[in-house]
């Protein structure tokens, strides 16, 4: 498994969306909190946060991701996959 | 662009007493509407309003304004979704609201305006934002409201 270097402008970016959407204080909220299990998430906060990061970072991320977002980890590095694809 | 009762009609399926949109004064396909819905001392919602109530008494209820921005938002998300929505063949849904701040209330023989932005669409899902004001007066605005199309079949 690849060691992930978390680049901190985005990574504070991705946090502040799921922050808002969860609508969780910033101690609530780490990198491995499960947004459904912990954080009483549903499926339309799942894609609202989805869009949002779309809009975001100017990406186009497949509905079919949904299912590996499930903490800022794993959201994380589907942006990174599919921002850093084209470079 | 702007749309009568008559159009309004033809894109949402609600009748009274729940059809909470008079008319669309202006829309931008795919981005941003705004629309009215003037309030009366005859609504429905005030009928069992006892005669020595208090004048906040008929201050209109958040349900409804957020009823009405709801519709208004459909309105706009709707009119960019095609033949699928005027035929009802599909079913635009309210799922959850959030960030919604209150800064007055709206009283009978005002109207409301409401204008929705169209934040974001993703499949079958759309992400808006409102704001409502009545006589230039803010009235609520709302960060977020996710809507859903679902196919009319799937719901009987």
């Amino acid at each position: 498994m690849t060691t992930m270097t978390y680049d901190p402008t985005r990574l504070a970016q991705i946090r502040e969306i799921a922050l808002d959407v969860l609508e969780l204080e910033e101690d609530e909220l780490t990198m491995t909190s499960l947004f459904q299990e912990d954080h009483d998430a549903d499926s339309l906060r799942a894609i609202e946060i989805l869009a949002r990061i779309e809009k975001e970072f100017k990406v186009e991320i497949p509905q079919s991701e949904l299912p590996r977002m499930v903490n800022i980890e794993a959201v994380y590095a589907v942006v990174a996959e599919h921002a850093d694809r084209d470079e | 662009m702007s749309l009568s009762t008559r159009d309004i009609k033809a894109m949402l399926p609600h009748r009274f007493p729940m059809l909470q949109v008079d008319r669309v004064t202006e829309l931008s396909p795919g981005r941003h509407i705004v629309a009215e819905k003037a309030v009366t001392g005859s609504e429905p919602c005030y009928a069992a309003v006892p005669d020595d109530a208090p004048q906040h008494a008929y201050a209109y209820p958040i349900s409804l304004m957020l009823e009405s921005l709801g519709q208004s938002g459909c309105l706009l998300w709707m009119q960019s979704l095609g033949r699928a929505a005027y035929e009802g063949r599909t079913a635009l849904i309210f799922g959850s609201a959030r960030g919604l701040r209150l800064t007055s209330r709206v009283l009978p023989g005002e109207v409301m305006r409401h204008q929705a932005w169209l934040t974001a669409v993703k499949g079958d899902t759309a992400i808006l934002r409102g704001e409502t004001t009545a006589a230039g007066r803010p009235v609520l605005t709302l960060e977020s409201m996710v809507a859903v199309q679902r196919d009319v079949t799937l719901l009987a």
